[in-house]
């Protein structure tokens, strides 16, 4: 199953929010900060077909789905307004959980107020694990944090590591607490060696003293029980869709499009 | 044996006042009942001690849950407050919007407030809708 996310900035981008769907052929196309009313962009998704539907939402606005499989497949289980929550029906373990989120941005939190916001997606993300009885989850999409933040990484946030070796262990105990791991590709991409062309999904090169140049907001994180079906080769920073590159010449994004570039993976469930 | 008289004030559990937790499920109870069973409103608590403040704090989650939805469920509202109850913190969830009471009288008026949003109104309507049934 390839899944998408894009951050397209409140843009209305038309064909290149398609031609991502298409080109990658993308089962499940994640949006945040999308200015489309749903049926607008269906109309343009599905120009050359019908393959996808729009999967509704109830109180989450932020967070647009659009799937390649009817809706009844992709049922809501909970929804904040930055996060929501889908038990996707899979052919290989029943169901997994998908989550999708767009987290606060830095422009308004603390780097200590989104770690302190992580605890409540952390107990939100348990609560629902326990209530559908497994772990099998994926979450993806802007969290507006880097992978290396307090929030993504403390063992009462996401408690997301870099290495499936670490990962794999399940949890680790702390003052006499379990805690589980989420297993964090996206750390991957960091630097010159890493992988993909870029080192960010987002650009931002301030004159201040901490500057990271490339910033990787857009994530995805998984359980460790998902970590044999996800394909490393599939995790992409998309930099060119189709004809369009999303880069400027410089190597910094085209704001044109958005001040985010999508990503893409394949989990095989 | 002489008898020991009983030293506590005559008004020491005011039953009269109801407390934050009591009006909360008396609303969840409400919106079951006015939806007939199609939602659940549900009361959570918990207590949590704030370590740098040295508190105990109670928190209830006001949620709203969709039996015939897989129990697809959201938090509406939250309330948190120390033993005394008042002031309390009530965070309405869909309007991100945060109060601080003083008394009963302004809990209430605020939960009404929250209740009668547009936001909790049009998801109580989609709710019951996608359920399919829309004339209740």
């Amino acid at each position: 199953m390839n899944i998408g996310f894009w951050n397209i900035n409140g843009k209305k981008l038309g064909t290149p929010i398609r031609d991502f769907a298409i080109i990658n052929q993308l089962d499940i196309l994640i949006l945040g900060e999308s200015p489309y009313e749903p049926s607008e962009l269906l109309l343009i998704l599905n120009q050359y077909s019908s393959d996808y539907f729009y999967a509704p939402e109830i109180i989450c606005k932020k967070i647009q789905f659009f799937i390649k499989f009817k809706p009844e497949l992709f049922s809501l289980i909970e929804e904040k307004n930055r996060i929501s929550v889908r038990r996707l029906f899979s052919a290989k373990h029943g169901v997994v959980t998908l989550v999708a989120v767009h987290y606060n941005s830095k422009v308004n939190w603390s780097n200590e107020d989104q770690a302190a916001q992580s605890l409540i997606y952390k107990n939100l993300i348990d609560s629902v694990e326990a209530r559908e009885g497994h772990k099998r989850t994926i979450i993806c999409g802007d969290f507006n944090m880097n992978p290396f933040d307090v929030g993504m990484v403390q063992s009462t946030g996401l408690h997301a590591v870099m290495e499936k070796k670490i990962a794999i262990k399940q949890s680790r105990i702390i003052d006499g607490d379990s805690y589980d791991f989420f297993y964090n590709p996206m750390w991957s991409f960091l630097g010159d060696l890493g992988k993909g062309e870029v080192s960010g999904s987002l650009y931002y090169s301030p004159a201040k003293p901490i500057n990271y140049h490339w910033n990787l907001f857009d994530q995805v994180l998984i359980r460790p029980a998902l970590i044999n079906d996800f394909v490393d080769d599939e995790l992409d920073i998309i930099t060119k869709i189709g004809k369009i590159e999303l880069l400027t010449k410089n190597h910094t994004i085209d704001t044109n499009y958005s001040d985010h570039l999508p990503i893409k993976f394949k989990i095989n469930i | 044996m002489k008898t020991i008289e009983d030293l506590w004030p005559e008004d020491l559990v005011r039953m009269d006042i109801p407390s934050p937790k009591e009006i909360l499920i008396e609303q969840a109870n409400y919106l079951t009942e006015r939806t007939k069973n199609l939602l659940v409103g549900e009361v959570k608590t918990s207590a949590v001690m704030i370590k740098n403040e040295g508190e105990n704090y109670i928190n209830h989650e006001f949620i709203i849950k969709a039996p015939f939805m897989g129990n697809y469920q959201f938090v509406l509202l939250k309330v948190a407050h120390k033993l005394s109850i008042y002031p309390l913190t009530i965070t309405d969830e869909l309007n991100e919007e945060s109060f601080v009471i003083y008394d009963e009288g302004e809990f209430k008026r605020t939960l009404a407030q929250i209740l009668r949003s547009k936001l909790v109104k049009d998801a109580i309507n989609s709710l019951v809708g996608r359920i399919g049934y829309s004339s209740i």
